[in-house]
């Protein structure tokens, strides 16, 4: 037996070669959340705000869906405050013996370092597995080493390349982050290739030349000091933006259009003048209202977001399946006891 | 009764169920086999504003990893005896017109206690644990920078070198007298720019300029001024209000920072730019004790800056006496007769 629903939107379009994503949660709705979990925190000193973000990603999550049924957020507040107290003493811990001597500090910053892959791979399976669609968990399956690889070791080489190498990181970092993720037990797909990733970079080197060439000349004409801070400044800054705008929507796009999940695969159609238009109009919105117009902000974005990634074909649910719910209790319960903690920066 | 979508956990689709809420037994009937589960294991999810396009949906999480998904008109009334009471305080807080209004104004005011109050006690907590070493490397970047011909606020001083060793040699007297002054470093500088002025830099490099020289009649008036600054080094004044700033700014990131915007931190950093009216007075009280214990008669303090008064007509006020507006008011403590002295 099949849902209402789900037997709704798939007789509503049979023969459309596209299943859409919609989003649901409005602004209004969500400034309600937004403000009550504000204040909350605020009274409670900081600790309530464990449980506003999962009120948060709850609200964003069940308003995702897909042929009429949304996501979930399953994370425990209190696994999220026992993250944030231990990221808290550590880092107090750290502070504090860096200070009474630097040798020390050298050497806890290599413990940190060593830690960190193994902080990333806790932060993204905790995410996964507390995220779910239509009963079935997500999973993140990775190994320490892989992870010590794109979060460690690939950045001091993109360091030593000055920069160079970024984008073969990206690409580094964006396929092993899709293809650890699984829905149920299907692990997701992902295949960039090095040119197309290089491509989205091309335009900002060519950037970066003409900075170089520019501003010698401008120096040499005499010109920085006032024409630098109130004529060039702001446009430089829009010019930024224009390009954080064109990295992160063309990565997104390469992406999503290169994933695919058993036979599902995806379409997404960002364009980077709107996605500039949203960022510029949220930092004003943001600027101007004291930070009151974040809900809006971030309502906008998500819709704009799920509104350009489709689904290619039709879902067919039946060929997803999930981990049985007796294994699933186990594992969690086993990492509960010492590690279920939340440790993602998010 | 209600029906629900039933998600098992293992597969994706949807069975259609009817659920029953029996005292506090939940019952799940799906093809006539029943399943009971005790309402205190279930999490029944708050559920959130209907708004415009949201349907009133309400989310079980049953105890053993699946889930029940209901739209259900006859749902709400079903689980009215359920649904726990902070699930529905919290409903009502997030949905209701004047609860949200008063959220705005709670966070409003909590926000002004946090930055009038908060932030300066925080700024003090931080100045104490930092290095004294940090506030010097502070302060002498700082006069550095000011000394940069190209920005033009300072140059060389002009005075006869007689004239400032005169005002060193009384100031170290004082501190001489009362043993508490904390270590400055006092240079002396023309500037047309600024005119009349005394600074404290962070770390304890006093800056005068000599346009305050000239303006003195007595080189008392202008230790009484040093003696002020000097309670703005005692107390770290300037690292302080450095520190608020940064704090205040790190806030607004912290709070708006979800969407990329970091411009948001601009208004703040420039609302920080005196010390507070509390910070004078307490440089005040730090200088009146100085001068008394050191038998240098206070109202030269008042002396100087009521002809500082007269001469600058309200255009660009030296910072000790900018941020008080009531210039008599300020003084009075300083021509109040004093206790008697021995040393003189």
């Amino acid at each position: 037996m099949q849902n209402d629903q789900t037997l709704d939107s798939s007789t509503l379009h049979p023969t459309t070669s596209q299943t859409p994503i919609t989003f649901t949660g409005n602004a209004s709705d969500y400034f309600g959340i937004w403000i009550v979990n504000l204040l909350l925190s605020i009274v409670t000193l900081g600790i309530y705000s464990a449980w506003a973000k999962v009120r948060r990603k709850k609200y964003f999550y069940q308003n995702t869906l897909i042929d009429g049924v949304g996501f979930d957020y399953h994370a425990k507040p209190i696994a999220i405050l026992k993250g944030r107290a231990i990221a808290f003493g550590l880092l107090m811990a750290y502070n504090l013996l860096a200070q009474m001597s630097p040798v020390l500090g050298v050497v806890l910053f290599i413990l940190l370092l060593l830690a960190v892959p193994w902080l990333v791979l806790r932060g993204l399976t905790f995410n996964a597995r507390n995220s779910s669609h239509r009963g079935l968990r997500f999973d993140f399956k990775s190994r320490y080493v892989d992870m010590a690889k794109v979060f460690v070791l690939y950045p001091i080489l993109v360091a030593m390349s000055a920069g160079l190498a970024f984008p073969w990181w990206s690409r580094h970092l964006n396929n092993t982050l899709v293809n650890s993720h699984r829905f149920g037990l299907t692990p997701f797909k992902c295949e960039i290739k090095l040119g197309a990733i290089y491509r989205i970079y091309s335009k900002l080197l060519i950037l970066v030349l003409l900075a170089i060439i520019i501003f010698p000349l401008l120096l040499s004409l005499g010109l920085v000091g006032f024409v630098f801070y109130f004529l060039l400044y702001p446009v430089f800054l829009a010019i930024g933006l224009l390009f954080f705008a064109e990295i992160k929507v063309r990565t997104s796009n390469l992406v999503w259009n290169n994933t695919q999940l058993d036979h599902v695969k995806f379409v997404s159609t960002q364009r980077v003048r709107d996605v500039f238009w949203l960022y510029f109009t949220n930092s004003l919105a943001l600027m101007f209202s004291f930070g009151l117009a974040t809900p809006w902000a971030q309502i906008r974005l998500a819709r704009y977001r799920l509104a350009h990634l489709h689904l290619a074909g039709e879902t067919q649910w039946d060929n997803f399946v999930g981990e049985k719910k007796e294994q699933v209790r186990a594992t969690g319960e086993e990492i509960a006891d010492m590690f279920d903690v939340d440790m993602s920066f998010g | 009764m209600f029906k629900a979508d039933y998600y098992d956990g293992i597969h994706p689709q949807a069975q259609t169920v009817r659920v029953d809420i029996d005292g506090q037994t939940l019952v799940l009937t799906n093809q006539g086999q029943t399943q009971r589960f005790a309402v205190k294991d279930c999490d029944i999810q708050t559920q959130f504003g209907t708004g415009k396009s949201a349907q009133n949906k309400r989310i079980i999480d049953l105890p053993d990893g699946s889930r029940l998904e209901s739209a259900d008109p006859d749902m709400p009334i079903c689980l009215a005896s359920v649904v726990s009471q902070h699930s529905r305080a919290l409903y009502f807080l997030e949905n209701h017109k004047w609860s949200i209004v008063l959220a705005l104004l709670g966070i409003v005011f909590a926000s002004y206690v946090f930055l009038t109050q908060g932030i300066p006690l925080l700024a003090e907590g931080v100045a104490r644990t930092l290095p004294a070493s940090v506030e010097q490397k502070m302060g002498k970047e700082a006069l550095a920078t000011l000394d940069d011909p190209t920005l033009g606020y300072f140059a060389p001083s002009t005075l006869p070198q007689a004239e400032t060793a005169a005002v060193r040699d009384a100031l170290a007297q004082m501190c001489a007298h009362t043993k508490t002054c904390p270590s400055y470093r006092l240079h002396f500088r023309a500037s047309p720019k600024i005119g009349p002025n005394a600074f404290a830099l962070p770390g304890g490099d006093i800056v005068m300029t000599d346009e305050l020289v000239k303006l003195s009649e007595q080189n008392a008036e202008l230790v009484a001024v040093l003696a002020h600054e000097l309670g703005h080094v005692k107390q770290r004044h300037a690292l302080r209000q450095a520190l608020q700033g940064t704090i205040a700014g790190l806030l607004v990131l912290a709070v708006t920072g979800d969407v990329s915007s970091v411009a948001a931190g601009l208004p703040v950093f420039m609302m920080q730019m005196r010390y507070t009216r509390d910070m004078e007075n307490e440089a005040d009280a730090y200088a009146l004790q100085q001068l008394q214990s050191a038998c240098i008669p206070p109202k030269y303090f008042a002396s100087l800056m009521l002809r500082l008064e007269k001469t600058l007509k309200g255009e660009s006020m030296p910072e000790w006496l900018a941020s008080h507006p009531d210039t008599q008011k300020r003084i009075q403590p300083f021509l109040a007769p004093y206790p008697a002295c021995e040393h003189v």
